[in-house]
């Protein structure tokens, strides 16, 4: 409750003229954070780069050198593509967040990031790389080998630090526990540049339900037709860089904007719900 | 024909044990009545859809389920029913529906205010509220419904 209390208790999205201060504060802390992520992610380049230039380990005519080099950048750039991309696409608002909580909170529902056990995540793949790169280092008699072993375990570890601490603190990602073992995730997205959406439209909440059902299965596919039809969700939801957009399982999407949250969310819920009951029949 | 309730009983249409036999002039006014209804029911979405305030349709809804189970609505009765948080998200709906006749507002004190629909004014409020009290779920019955469900291990 504590958490909650400093939330702007004035906020009213009936009103055009707070409608515009908060999307206003919501709009400056996204570039603020976008500012914080660009710097942080050309600070790592500047490292990797700076190592780079120290540490070449061949004669810088050989052939090999320039194959190594190109094999770098080239994972390099499609890296920063992937990731520049990404961090352009979705951005961070404290006051959004704390906003949804507290219209969470109002239904009986707590908000919970992500990526809580970002690091775990972290320390295991550090320590597996050590392990690896022990490996790649200790056994194998080739220099070169060795040398290119070390350049790939090199962009791991630069990939297994940077995902998850980005994702983790810097995105907006989060997870409202229903029952186990449902939940519903949400991705929250600003856009900028006004075009012809209106202010309240460039706030977007989209919600998916966890993994349901196998695709390839008939009778989950038929419930969740029904619900999906039922509840008027939407058949896709947002293109993430994650297994959701593989489309070999079920999912429910639901979208909405912070004036309309509550209601949207509610519904999501409710088609997890049926699609609960439903199942619980079908076994 | 302004009443779900009086169609069905008109043609007894819950009554299992008899058999619904329309012929010539029965059949028209069946199909009539039921045009009518239809007819209101257009009227009705048109009114809805038409309501300058952001939650001016929600709250009709809401008095129309409210008034199937409780004698005295107050405006923090309809507030609960919608999930609102705060009852200032709902004086701009309600400022307008009393404006525009849809409902009835009897102020007991300054902070206690009965509220109902305007069905004087608006006959087809009727079927609006037998439709929406047989077939609407409202967001706290929903909400309710989902914390019962999500509480049970």
């Amino acid at each position: 409750m504590n958490d909650l209390s400093d939330i702007h208790p004035e906020r009213n999205l009936e009103s055009n003229h707070q409608d515009s201060n908060f999307f206003a504060i919501i709009k400056t802390e996204y570039l603020k954070n976008l500012f914080k992520e660009y710097v942080l992610v050309i600070m790592l380049i500047g490292l990797y780069i700076i190592y780079q230039l120290i540490m070449i380990p061949y004669e810088k005519t050989s052939a090999k050198y320039l194959f190594d080099q190109i094999v770098f950048w080239f994972l390099f750039i499609l890296f920063l593509l992937v990731h520049f991309l990404l961090l352009s696409y979705k951005r961070f608002s404290p006051t959004l967040v704390k906003f949804l909580k507290r219209e969470l909170q109002v239904l009986g529902f707590k908000m919970l990031r992500k990526y809580k056990t970002g690091l775990s995540f972290f320390l295991f793949n550090s320590l597996s790389i050590i392990f690896l790169m022990n490996i790649g280092i200790s056994y194998s008699p080739n220099y070169v080998v060795t040398s290119l072993n070390i350049r790939l375990l090199l962009i791991y570890i630069f990939l297994s630090i940077t995902i998850p601490i980005l994702r983790g603190i810097l995105h907006d990602k989060f997870i409202i526990k229903l029952k186990s073992p449902y939940f519903v995730r949400l991705d929250l997205q600003c856009k900028l540049i006004k075009r012809k959406e209106v202010e309240s439209r460039m706030i977007r909440i989209f919600m998916t339900s966890n993994k349901l059902w196998s695709k390839s299965s008939d009778s989950g596919f038929k419930i969740h037709k029904e619900i999906s039809e039922k509840r008027w969700l939407p058949r896709k939801g947002m293109f993430t860089f994650s297994s959701y957009s593989l489309g070999l399982y079920l999912y429910f999407h639901e979208y909405s904007t912070p004036i309309n949250f509550k209601d949207h969310f509610l519904n999501i819920v409710s088609a997890i719900r049926d699609w609960d009951t439903a199942i619980k029949k079908l076994n | 024909m302004t009443s779900f309730n009086d169609f069905i009983e008109k043609y007894h249409l819950d009554r299992f044990d008899e058999a619904l036999e329309l012929k010539s002039r029965d059949k028209i006014d069946f199909y009539n009545d039921l045009e009518a209804m239809l007819n209101t029911i257009c009227r009705i979405f048109d009114k809805i859809t038409t309501i300058f305030s952001l939650r001016g349709g929600q709250v009709l809804m809401s008095l129309a389920k409210l008034q199937g189970t409780e004698e005295i609505i107050s405006k923090t009765d309809v507030m609960n029913s919608l999930n609102l948080d705060r009852r200032e998200k709902l004086i701009h709906a309600f400022d307008f529906l009393l404006e525009h006749n849809f409902i009835e507002i009897k102020k007991k004190t300054s902070k206690f205010h009965m509220v109902k629909l305007n069905e004087n004014d608006n006959p087809d409020f009727k079927l609006f509220r037998e439709i929406v009290q047989k077939f609407w779920t409202s967001p706290e019955e929903e909400k309710n419904k989902s914390k019962l469900w999500s509480d049970v291990k």
